[in-house]
């Protein structure tokens, strides 16, 4: 019988995941990670949090050694979960987030419209007020090395009266702060993603609008949905990666486009193929 | 010499404020034997506890100070609230959903405390309501396990306090069954004849065994202890009959939505409620049970707005996040409503931790599925299950998602899930007939 060989994943061809260049550039890059249903990308988000932070990826790369400098800022907004989720699984990768100082969560979900946007109908103007307190947070880090991650920002659609315009200015703003900001999104299809959907008022084509939007101004792109076959026991879904519509302006720098399959084990072992 | 009948049960109320008011309890019943803790008496008795002799060369340190506790283990946890246990998966405290074939379903042996499940069902059947009552049945039957302290609080939205009169009973088995456990309750009772038979048994076995098993006793009570939580964890439901007594107002809480077009107004009744009960319990379990979710029968039309649905269920998961130790939601809704292929539908299924789909089977599978098992008509499902989100694997990036591979049926016993497999139809006679004429190869 013969054995499948597995792969580390990277990004880019200098073999990294998130390169120092990247971080050291003075131009700020965009990233879309999306994903269908049965495909949620938490392990892969909390890979790519270690890799800013300490520069290792022990889930999904083991050749990576751990930078000289910790000297990154990861910021994480979430508008799905709170900081328990992320602060209590990281600790099975070998990374305590509740005690690294260079990691601030910013949750959006807790308070969302018990505090923050309590008129859903109408609201523009918190939304707004939001944003400017994360940018004030973003700004104040420590280091001016900084990855943001943003989750589910397109709820904000679905939920309230928000246009796809205005959110899309929020994340440029926000992407301004930091040199790489990673767009968490999903886009099942046709629930989120229809192209078919006209009427600017509907929620499905204002996510879409946003997106599409998104994809013009990014710079890699890695997308995750389950097998077209359906379940497999070993097989849990493909990763693509794509580089995005605009290149990175750092010489000998190119996106690794390739397609991966990998399967998640019940302790979060994560193996890697390449298809 | 007793003057008693030999099947008089001798701790009845009759006997206990009669002319022997020692006799209370099984610990009551004079026994033959060596008394415990007889002083002077230091030799180990079989099957009984052993008692520490003071050494002069080894003293024994007494008192709460040099008494070293165990590890409290996982079970112990547990043990002293009544209906959790830890899941099978990720070890997270766990309840049951009152039915314990989706409790397998969802992999864990129930549903984590601080997670949520939706319940969708496409069609005009409400087979959903009856996941839901059961839900609901089983969070009061905790409740009445252990009197004195508080266990557990059902909260039901939307629907009027009459529901409560709708929910299911304990099935007390067949009547077979009901007939054999008769006989075993008036086993156990305390009686001269009973007595007779069991302690004969007893001094037998104590014979047998080897005296230092008996040091282990401590984990027999222990395991016990854990054996009665395993047994008061689920319930099987007969939904031909009701809950009796009804549930009362400190059992269940009814909020009402009616007329209600702000989310914010239920969230904060929700969330009095559930500091009420938390401040009176602090490990109380608080079910939410919110039945036929957005029906326009209930809810105001308003209310099917995406403004609406969003927020009120992100609100409901911080809820669900805030109180994570005590609270676990159960709600059902019409796929045909809100179909899983509408955004709305997709967003539900990324704001629950939980998702399964009821399909009944339409006319024409339900004739197929009969004929099939004409001779065994329990064998008949009604419908598939399937499953979208399971809770925390999916979270974490399992892919859980099982399409057609259950199938469900409701009947008196329980509503029941098993794996599904096609029915072959039997068509041995047709074919017999067919195959009389000689071939010619």
């Amino acid at each position: 019988m013969t054995s499948v060989q597995k792969h580390y994943l990277t990004l880019f061809n200098d073999n990294s995941i998130i390169p120092e260049s990247v971080l050291e550039s003075e131009h700020p890059y965009l990233s879309i990670v999306s994903h269908n249903i049965g495909t949620s990308p938490f392990w892969l988000s909390n890979s790519l949090i270690e890799n800013g932070l300490i520069g290792t990826a022990s889930a999904i790369n083991k050749d990576l050694s751990p930078r000289s400098t910790q000297d990154t800022n990861v910021v994480f907004i979430s508008f799905l979960n709170n900081e328990d989720f992320y602060v209590s699984n990281s600790k099975k990768s070998g990374i305590d987030l509740s005690i690294n100082s260079n990691f601030k969560f910013i949750d959006l979900f807790s308070d969302l419209f018990s505090n923050r946007l309590k008129d859903p109908k109408n609201a523009s103007r918190d939304v707004e007020t939001m944003f400017d307190e994360v940018k004030k947070i973003i700004h104040d880090c420590q280091h001016k090395k900084r990855i943001v991650f943003i989750e589910s920002p397109e709820f904000l659609l679905s939920s309230t009266n928000l246009t796809p315009n205005q959110l899309v200015k929020h994340l440029f703003e926000i992407n301004k702060f930091c040199n790489l900001l990673v767009v968490i999104s999903a886009q099942d299809s046709p629930q989120f993603v229809n192209t078919m959907a006209y009427e600017h008022s509907d929620p499905s084509f204002k996510i879409t609008d946003f997106l599409l939007k998104l994809y013009h101004r990014s710079n890699i792109n890695i997308n995750m949905q389950p097998l077209p076959t359906g379940r497999a026991k070993d097989i849990t879904g493909c990763l693509t990666v794509t580089k995005g519509s605009r290149p990175f302006e750092i010489p000998g720098l190119r996106v690794y486009e390739k397609e991966y399959m990998y399967h998640i084990g019940k302790e979060l072992g994560i193996d890697i193929y390449m298809r | 010499m007793s003057f008693r009948r030999r099947g008089e049960v001798l701790n009845s109320p009759s006997i206990q404020g009669g002319s022997n008011p020692r006799v209370g309890g099984p610990q009551a019943v004079p026994q033959r034997g060596v008394l415990p803790n007889r002083p002077g008496t230091h030799r180990a008795i079989p099957g009984q506890q052993r008692v520490a002799v003071p050494n002069p060369l080894n003293p024994v340190k007494i008192g709460p100070q040099h008494i070293q506790k165990p590890p409290e283990s996982t079970s112990d946890q547990y043990a002293h609230r009544i209906g959790v246990m830890p899941s099978l998966v990720t070890s997270e405290p766990t309840v049951s959903t009152g039915c314990s074939d989706l409790d397998k379903v969802l992999l864990h042996k129930g549903l984590p405390i601080g997670k949520s499940i939706l319940v969708e069902e496409t069609g005009s059947t409400d087979f959903a309501s009856v996941l839901v009552k059961c839900f609901a049945s089983q969070g009061i039957i905790h409740n009445r396990i252990s009197g004195d302290q508080k266990q557990s609080h059902v909260i039901v939205l939307g629907l009027p306090h009459s529901w409560a009169n709708e929910l299911p009973g304990l099935y007390k088995g067949s009547t077979k069954e009901q007939k054999k456990a008769k006989i075993e309750s008036n086993e156990s009772k305390i009686s001269v004849d009973n007595l007779a038979d069991s302690t004969s048994a007893r001094n037998e076995n104590n014979m047998k065994i080897a005296w230092r098993y008996g040091l282990s006793k401590n984990n027999e009570t222990s395991k016990v202890t854990e054996e009665e939580n395993n047994k008061n964890y689920q319930h099987q439901f007969d939904i031909t009959s009701r809950l009796i007594p009804s549930p009362s107002q400190h059992e269940i809480s009814f909020v009402p939505v009616s007329n209600v077009h702000n989310f914010s107004v239920i969230i904060a009744q929700l969330d009095e409620i559930i500091r009420r009960q938390i401040k009176q319990s602090p490990s109380i379990r608080i079910r939410i049970a919110i039945p036929n979710f957005l029906t326009p029968l209930l809810y105001h039309p308003s209310c099917s707005s995406p403004t609406f649905i969003f927020p009120f269920i992100s609100s409901l998961r911080t809820l669900l996040r805030n109180y994570s130790n005590n609270l676990v939601l159960m709600t059902s809704i019409s796929s045909d409503l809100y179909p899983s292929e509408s955004l709305i539908g997709a967003c539900l299924l990324s704001l629950f931790d939980s998702v399964v789909k009821l399909q009944p089977f339409n006319e024409e599978m339900t004739q197929l599925i009969e004929k099939a098992y004409k001779s065994e008509p329990s064998k008949i499902q009604h419908g598939l299950l399937h499953v979208l989100k399971i809770p925390t694997l999916s979270d974490r990036g399992m892919m859980m998602v099982r399409q057609s591979e259950y199938a469900f049926k409701n009947g008196r016993k329980k509503f029941e899930i098993e794996e599904w497999s096609i029915p072959v139809e039997d068509d041995a006679n047709e074919n017999d007939a067919q195959t009389t004429k000689s071939v010619e190869f």
